[in-house]
Parts: C-alpha cells; sequence; structure tokens
C-alpha cells in the first residue's frame, strides 16, 4: 500500500503540472486581458501596467517566469487586488470556506448515513417516508433556493444573522444551503445500500450463527453497505471543502468560491491558477484517500500495481 | 427426554405478499430420531427449503409461521422469545446453507467469523473451570468460585481458546494449513474451502441438530463429493444429527437413513432410504425415479419425465397438490387431500390410493391403516 501511495503522490505532481499549464495557456487565449474595461484605459496606463506586471514579454518567457515562481511557492501578485498577493488571498479565503465545508462534512457523515441506515431497517414504514421525503426534497432544491428562503426567514429572526461568518448561529444557513444536497444524497445512498446488503446470504449466515440483530447490523451489515458511500463522500468532501460561489455569495462570505468565479470574470490570470491548483491539490489528495478508504473496508481491493 | 430429537407438528409457514397468501408449507409433521441424517427432496417451491428455515425462525419476511409445533429437545421453538432464539442459533441447531461464494461476509476473515459464534455461544467444560479455580490462591474465593461452578455457571471462552477451537475444526473438516489459512479472507478460499470453513462454523459449537440446505447445489462435482464424504464422517464421528435438504436423489441415497418427499408445500412420503428407492409408494415419488438417468451399459431407454409443472402456492389446487399431475388420480384426490397411510413401519404415503376402497393399481400395495399423527 505504501509503494502505492508514493507512486500516486508523484504522479499527481505530474498532474498539477499539466493543470497548470493548462489553465496558463487557455485563460491566456480568453479575449480580453486583466485590464480591460469596458471603459477602456488609456493606451499608456494599460502599457504600464502590463509592463508592471510583466504582461508584454512573450507567451512562453511569461510561462517560465510564472512556473519558476510557482517552484518557490509564490503564486505571484492578483492583478485586481493590487494590495495582495494571490498567497495572502487564498490564505484568507481559504479558512472561510473550509470552515463551513468542514461543519457541512461532518453533519453530513453523523447525520446522512445514521438516517439512511434508519430509514433501511425501518423500510416501508412512516419513519422511512418521512426521511426519504426530506431526502427528496433536499435533492431537488437547489442551493440558492434553500439559501435564499433561510434568509427569507432569518431576516425576521433578530439572533441570526443573514450574511457573514460573525456567530456560531451564522453559520446555519450556509452550512445547510452548501451541504443540503449531499446530505439527502448520503442519506438515500446509505439506505439503498443498506437495503442490498440486507438481503445477502451472508447476513442471513450471521443471524444462522445466532448473533444479536445490534451485531448483525453494526458488524455485517454496515461495513459493506458503505463501500459506495464512501465512494461518493470522497469527492463529496473535495467539493464541499473548496465552497461554493453560489452560497458564499448568498452569504456574503469571502471564501475562495466567491473568488474563484469572480476572478475569471475579471481575468486575473494568477488568482484563477492559484484556485485552480488548490482545488486540484484537494481532489487528488481526497480521491487518494479514498483509495485507502477502500482498501481499509474491502479486503479484496489491494492497492498495487 | 424422548428418542426424538426433533418433533415438527402441523406446520404452516406462509408468505404475506400483496398478491395474497402464498402456502410455502402446508401442514407438515414429522419426527427426528436422534443421531441420523433426515433427508428432505423435492423439486423448486416444494416447501423442503421454508420448512427447515422456520425451525431456526429466519424465514425471510413477508415469510410467517403460521400454524404448529416445533418441538426441539423439549422446547417449543415457536414459543421462545428471540433472544432464547438467538442463543439456540448456532450453538443448539446450526445451518449450512447453499451457496458458500455468498454466505460469507467478504469483509471480515474466517477467523473473525469463525471465533465470533465461538465466542458468542461456548462457555468453558465443568472440569476445566475446576482445574482453573483450583489454582486460585485465597481459599475463601476459591469456594465460591467452586460453587459457582457446581451450580453450572461457568465463564465463556476467551479468544485464545476460541481460536484453539476454530483451528480445530477448520483441521477436522479437511483445511490443510488451518493456523495460517485461517487469517485469510473469503475471497482467498475457493468455493469447496469456503463450503468446509462453514461447515467448520456449523460443527464449532457443537449442535445438536445440523441442518444443510442444499449445500452441495452450488458446488462442481468432484467438489460435492468431498463434501458429502465430509458430511458422513462428521456424523460418524460427532453423532449430531443432521437434517439434508437437496434436490437431488442421488444424494439422498449416499447420505441419508430416512428420506421425506416433499411436493407443493406438503408430505407426499416419507420412509427410510431403501424403503424410498426400492419400494416408492407413492406417485410422486415413483415419477421421480423415472426421471432419473440410470446407467446402463448398451441399453437405451427414454427418460420419463413427470408432465405438467408445479403448483401456484398462491391458488394451491384443492385436494392433492400432485393431482393435475397425477396419473392415477380419482376423484377424492381433487376433492381432499390423502393423509399419511403407514406401509410399514417406517414408511408412510401421503396417497388415496393407499385406501382400502381404492382400485387396485398395479405396483401400489395396500396400506395397513392410516397414521395416527
Amino acid at each position: 500500500m505504501y509503494n502505492y501511495v508514493i507512486k500516486k503522490i508523484l504522479f499527481s505532481f505530474l498532474t498539477l503540472l499539466i493543470v497548470v499549464t493548462l489553465v496558463f495557456f487557455m485563460l491566456r487565449a480568453i479575449p480580453g486581458g486583466p485590464f480591460t474595461r469596458e471603459k477602456p484605459l488609456p493606451e499608456a496606463t494599460r502599457e504600464r501596467l502590463e509592463e508592471a506586471y510583466g504582461l508584454n514579454e512573450p507567451l512562453f518567457k511569461q510561462y517560465l517566469i510564472y512556473m519558476g515562481n510557482l517552484f518557490t511557492g509564490d503564486l505571484g501578485p492578483s492583478f485586481r487586488k493590487p494590495a495582495y498577493s494571490v498567497n495572502e488571498l487564498l490564505a484568507t479565503g481559504i479558512p472561510q470556506t473550509a470552515k463551513v465545508g468542514l461543519i457541512a462534512v461532518i453533519l453530513i457523515v453523523i447525520l446522512g448515513i445514521p438516517l439512511g441506515v434508519i430509514s433501511a431497517l425501518k423500510a416501508n414504514t412512516s419513519i422511512d417516508y418521512g426521511v426519504m421525503i426530506l431526502a427528496t426534497v433536499g435533492i431537488t432544491v437547489p442551493s440558492f433556493v434553500i439559501g435564499s428562503l433561510f434568509i427569507l426567514l432569518a431576516q425576521n429572526v433578530a439572533w441570526i444573522p443573514v450574511g457573514g461568518l460573525t456567530k456560531p448561529i451564522s453559520y446555519l444557513g450556509p452550512v445547510v444551503a452548501l451541504g443540503g444536497y449531499s446530505l439527502a444524497f448520503v442519506a438515500r445512498l446509505t439506505r439503498s445500500s443498506m437495503l442490498e446488503v440486507l438481503r445477502q446470504d451472508y447476513i442471513r449466515t450471521a443471524r444462522a450463527k445466532g448473533l444479536s440483530e445490534y451485531k448483525v447490523i453494526f458488524k455485517h451489515a454496515l461495513k459493506n453497505s458503505l463501500i459506495p458511500v464512501v465512494t461518493y463522500i470522497g469527492p463529496m468532501i473535495a467539493a464541499l471543502m473548496t465552497g461554493s460561489f453560489v452560497v458564499e455569495r448568498i452569504f456574503v462570505i469571502n471564501g475562495i468560491g466567491k473568488y474563484f468565479t469572480e476572478s475569471i470574470g475579471a481575468r486575473d490570470y494568477t488568482l484563477v491558477i492559484g484556485v485552480t491548483l488548490f482545488y486540484a491539490i484537494f481532489y487528488i489528495i481526497m480521491v487518494l484517500l479514498v483509495d485507502v478508504a477502500y482498501s481499509l473496508i474491502d479486503p479484496r481491493i489491494r492497492l498495487s500495481k | 427426554m424422548s428418542e426424538y430429537i426433533l418433533e415438527v407438528k402441523n406446520l404452516r409457514t406462509s408468505f404475506f405478499t400483496h398478491l395474497g397468501e402464498v402456502q410455502a408449507v402446508r401442514d407438515i409433521s414429522y419426527k427426528l430420531k436422534k443421531g441420523g441424517i433426515l433427508g428432505i427432496v423435492g423439486e423448486s417451491g416444494s416447501g423442503k427449503s421454508v420448512s427447515s428455515l422456520s425451525i431456526i425462525r429466519l424465514v425471510d419476511s413477508p415469510g410467517k409461521i403460521v400454524h404448529g409445533e416445533i418441538n426441539f429437545d423439549g422446547i417449543d421453538l415457536t414459543k421462545i422469545s428471540t433472544k432464547k432464539m438467538q442463543d439456540l442459533r448456532g450453538s443448539e441447531i446450526a445451518m449450512i446453507f447453499q451457496d458458500p461464494m455468498t454466505s460469507l461476509n467478504p469483509v471480515y476473515t474466517i477467523k473473525n467469523q469463525l471465533i465470533e459464534v465461538i465466542m458468542k455461544h461456548v462457555r468453558i467444560t465443568k472440569e476445566q473451570a475446576l482445574e482453573e479455580a483450583k489454582k486460585i490462591k485465597d481459599l475463601e474465593r476459591q469456594k465460591k468460585a467452586i460453587k459457582r461452578i457446581e451450580n453450572g455457571i461457568t465463564r465463556r471462552i476467551n479468544k485464545k481458546e476460541a481460536l484453539e477451537r476454530a483451528i480445530y475444526y477448520l483441521k477436522l473438516v479437511g483445511i490443510p494449513e488451518p493456523e495460517t489459512r485461517i487469517k485469510e479472507y473469503p475471497h482467498q478460499f475457493s468455493g469447496g474451502m469456503r463450503q468446509r470453513a462453514l461447515v467448520a462454523m456449523a460443527l464449532s459449537c457443537e449442535p445438536k441438530l445440523i441442518i444443510a440446505d442444499e449445500p452441495t447445489t452450488a458446488l462442481d462435482v468432484t467438489i460435492q463429493a468431498q463434501i458429502l464424504d465430509l458430511l458422513k464422517k462428521i456424523k460418524k464421528e460427532l453423532d449430531t444429527t443432521i437434517i439434508f435438504i437437496t434436490h437431488d436423489l442421488g444424494v439422498i441415497a449416499e447420505l441419508c437413513d430416512d428420506v421425506i418427499v416433499m411436493y407443493g408445500g406438503m408430505i407426499m412420503e416419507k420412509g427410510s432410504v431403501n424403503d424410498i428407492f426400492y419400494r416408492p409408494q407413492h406417485p410422486y415419488t415413483k415419477g421421480l425415479h423415472q426421471s432419473i438417468p440410470k446407467d446402463v451399459v448398451g441399453q437405451k431407454k427414454r427418460l420419463v419425465p413427470i408432465a405438467g409443472s408445479p403448483p401456484d402456492l398462491l391458488n394451491p389446487p384443492k385436494g392433492c397438490p400432485f393431482n393435475p399431475r397425477c396419473r392415477y388420480a380419482m376423484e377424492i384426490c381433487l376433492e381432499k387431500p390423502a393423509p399419511l397411510f403407514a406401509i410399514s413401519n417406517t414408511q408412510s404415503s401421503a396417497c388415496w390410493l393407499q385406501d382400502e376402497n381404492a382400485p387396485d393399481v398395479e405396483g401400489f400395495k395396500k396400506s395397513g391403516g392410516v397414521l395416527s399423527e
């Protein structure tokens, strides 16, 4: 397994290199630039700005300079927020996003999986129907609707702020809007997986051994039924921890989800690459963790090649 | 205690589906002597599996025991609590299932799954417990410990002892190098090895009764033969009672002492293995024999299948379930299921041809009377 992990890590550097290169050249290929305005800047000003940021150099030279800086860990200055470097922006944005994301992930795991299990054990009862109706609502209603509804309701309640992350309670709205879909999805996935596993022969064997129902469910059924759930949760964590533009916009959170979308519109080349790089690294780590988790849960999967 | 380990009386088990009640087992009764192998034979849907799953109360929902008694060693299994039933499952009544490929949990080692059942049920013997008690230094405490043991309370087996026991049984069922193989996962075992492991699991708590539900059906022929040999050896060495469910008459002939032939959720005929093979008295049993290929060199003979198909248990035919396919069917067969007529003191047949008023048909002898049970 260690060989597998080391190999994967080495390969992921190559992946990151390709990601950065692609994004670098594709961004430059889009019409417009960081200093294009609706009302054009005076020619001289624009040239001075471009010179200051090195944008007057030949493209390939720009790339080499950028990559050189990148290897020292310098993601360059932000073109549109001149007071900050990209490193600084990420350093302030990531914690905001990650806090909301992490709370959502924890809630999904500690609520979604048990709800799914309960639903499966009480299949076709009113409890099951109740959970599944909620889950269907969670899956079908998009986050901006949940977010807007929350604000609509919360603006009449004095102790719930409708924006920012100033108080613990202010996390409620963003977490629900961000995690609602995944929570519902995990509950449904766990339920169907659990029902499938409960029909398996080895569950009958476990019962025939005289094990208590508790042991049959939580030892023999749960571990097997979590395999598909883990597949979903890995990328889900990556998606939630990297934030959502919509949710951050609605709840006025200065997270990287917001930076990302804004930076693309503004052609803030360095910030786009910086955020993309962070996303890519996070995804790679999560996929690797899913692989490792897989091999821990299911002995039939061996991590070696 | 009676000489019978198991007495099933008027058992009915039905599945309550949205289409209606599917009567899988319709009023069957039999007794099982200690130490023998009883074969239950029948085609798919004859109720053979459901009747035996009823014994350990593991009929899948929406199935339910509707009526009847199952007396096991003096206890009516239909009346006891779930908790008590769980204590009996695995320890007193063990089960071996059809498909070894799916009957072991893929995410736990063989060791884990074997030890689990042993640690749940097995306590150390009185002798072992007394031996241990003697080592207690404090005389006062030693006395107390011995008193407890005399009252029949001994401690549960610990993990190390359970492992020893697990390895012992794996060796008994013929797993090579059990000390190392026990640490492996089911997917590292072949089909035959898995079935051996499952047999070891069933044996590990020294049950009084083992129910084997088509344990060889999913295996190829050579492995089948090995598993059958293993079961014979076990019966000889451990003196357990076995119920062997199969649709394969050849296996029955090889292994069993007594046979029950089931059809449409009812018992058609029962008797010793010789009765059923040499003196079958029920048209269905005869039909089964005619549909088995017999290896007579140089002789070309057509197989005679039983025409028709098994009854729909949602709407079972009135009277004998076999009547639509029976060439001897009489008026009464369409009206009333036949009781079990005693043919000898070992054999009985649920067929109206045995009645004293029935016409003589070649090959069937008249019975001595209706069995009381």
